[in-house]
């Protein structure tokens, strides 16, 4: 069931939150362990959360419009009473939680059950979701391959149906990565929209939370619910310039990538192309900046417990927390002069669009792909066209392609910051049109 | 190749010691690798012109 029917059938007193909620737990319990998506799950405190919306149903209040819809949230959340992993070991002994992050707060108070955590790159600092400390989440479309990260978990448990709805974070394109390799919706929100209170830091100058879906719809639910009040009700754009981007997202990236994109720009009637020409340096500022300030943020832990972080963190983190400030500096500034030029594109445009990942999720332990006869790393590489949308904090959608027995892709839907509400419209709409939708995932055995 | 990788390497070693941040062998190869990416983007970036005027957003608006 999407979140709308489940939601609808619990306000209709159809059906009971606390059956809609057992049965998720059930599905979790039953098919989990073949895709590792979860890392706790909180039975106790959905049943019990469950069980007061139907009590609030009995006594004819209205739960809200999430009533009874289970979701799951990566564990780098603050969950009230529980030790905040970020997917991490050298976090293990530390104290738990006061209270729930804002962001699961939000969900809640619409009617949202919290079932579960789930497992991401350790700190969010990867594009696989292969955890040294936790295993490697599988792809629901094909177990041997990556789920993408670093919401691997949150969104393995959403295309495999475990919960119809779930919590992620976007740094350098933790979410619109794994929608793309799993074959669901997500939105980045523009940067600072949506709380991070609660949410283990990685960068901050490019860190935002968001959701996962099956739908466009729910997605739209879901981010109406975390979004502050009117922010995802400010009506949408008149008008629809669309372009695709050009240069630097035009190479690099296996003919299912570009032919996702192709059937986007089709749909929407457009054959328009434009060019953010300083693209590259973008993805390289972004990465910059995430080793500087991912790189101070655990540089006092790294000198004293190096050895508890999973190695393919470790290093990288300490490059970043002994790289000199100027690169640092230079990234940020150059950060302002992107800004100028995305805006610029966004003067002739209403919406720029690429490709999320350059192929379809690799298989887990691979560590290269080869793209126009180039061997290509692919750990540091998966977020070559996230990455540089990031650096501009404008708001990205992004829509799963699904062909018929493939891999699913992902595509990109970007736009003016605070442009969310058109961005979402658009997922709708393509979905209705038949162009971007879920796929459905193979039995489980 | 290895001419390239020196320069960085000696860095890594120098600002490790400076900072405190202990490294061994593994550790150390690892570090200098992900500085040498970090230092070819570091690279490119700067050669992009800035004017003077273009700072850090202090409260970045997108």
């Amino acid at each position: 069931m999407t979140a709308a029917e489940i939601a609808g059938a619990v306000r209709g007193r159809t059906v009971r939150a606390r059956s809609i909620v057992a049965a998720a737990l059930a599905r979790i319990a039953a098919h989990d362990p073949e895709l590792n998506a979860f890392t706790s799950v909180f039975a106790e405190r959905a049943l019990a959360r469950a069980e007061s919306i139907d009590a609030a149903v009995s006594a004819g209040e209205d739960p809200g419009p999430l009533a009874g819809v289970p979701f799951a949230a990566k564990n780098l959340f603050d969950v009230a009473g529980v030790v905040t992993r970020a997917g991490a070991k050298v976090t293990a002994s530390d104290p738990p939680a006061a209270r729930d992050a804002d962001a699961i707060a939000a969900l809640e108070r619409r009617g949202a059950v919290l079932v579960g955590a789930t497992n991401m790159d350790e700190f969010a600092y990867g594009f696989v979701t292969e955890n040294a400390h936790d295993g490697a989440t599988h792809n629901p479309h094909d177990r041997t391959r990556i789920a993408g990260g670093s919401s691997g978990g949150s969104a393995a448990a959403v295309a495999a149906e475990l919960v119809p709805l779930a919590l992620a974070s976007d740094t350098n394109g933790s979410i619109r990565v794994p929608a793309a390799l799993c074959g669901i919706f997500g939105i980045r929100p523009t940067y600072g929209t949506i709380s991070t209170r609660g949410a283990y830091p990685f960068v901050n100058s490019l860190d935002t939370i968001g959701p996962f879906a099956r739908t466009a719809a729910d997605l739209t639910a879901a981010y109406a619910a975390l979004a502050p009040a009117g922010a995802a009700h400010a009506g949408p754009l008149t008008g629809r310039r669309c372009a695709r981007l050009g240069g630097y997202f035009g190479d690099g990236l296996l003919p299912a990538a570009r032919r996702a994109v192709d059937v986007v720009c089709a749909a929407l009637e457009t054959s328009a192309v434009v060019e953010l020409a300083h693209a590259r340096q973008a993805r390289e500022a972004a990465f910059l900046i995430t080793a500087a300030e991912a790189g101070e943020l655990h540089a006092q832990r790294l000198r004293r417990r190096a050895d508890e972080y999973d190695p393919a963190t470790r290093d990288r983190l300490i490059a970043g927390a002994l790289m000199p400030a100027s690169w640092y500096v230079r990234a940020q500034r150059f950060r302002s002069f992107f800004q100028l030029e995305i805006a610029a594109a966004f003067a002739s445009y209403d919406l720029l669009v690429a490709a999320a990942t350059p192929y379809p999720a690799p298989a887990i332990g691979q560590r290269s792909i080869v793209i126009d006869g180039v061997d290509t790393e692919i750990r540091p590489n998966v977020g070559v066209f996230t990455q540089p949308i990031t650096l501009a904090g404008v708001p990205v959608v992004t829509v799963p392609i699904v062909e018929r027995e493939a891999l699913p892709v992902g595509v990109q839907l970007i736009g003016r910051p605070g442009s969310e509400s058109f961005l979402l419209a658009l997922a709708e709409e393509l979905e209705r049109l038949g162009v971007a939708g879920a796929g459905a995932v193979p039995v489980f055995a | 190749m290895a001419d390239d990788a020196a320069p960085v390497a000696a860095y890594v070693d120098a600002a490790a010691a400076a900072l405190g941040m202990p490294l061994n062998a593994e550790r150390r190869a690892g570090v200098s690798a992900a500085m040498a990416r970090l230092a070819s983007f570091a690279a490119d970036v700067a050669a992009v012109e800035l004017a003077d005027d273009i700072e850090i957003a202090g409260v970045f608006v997108p």
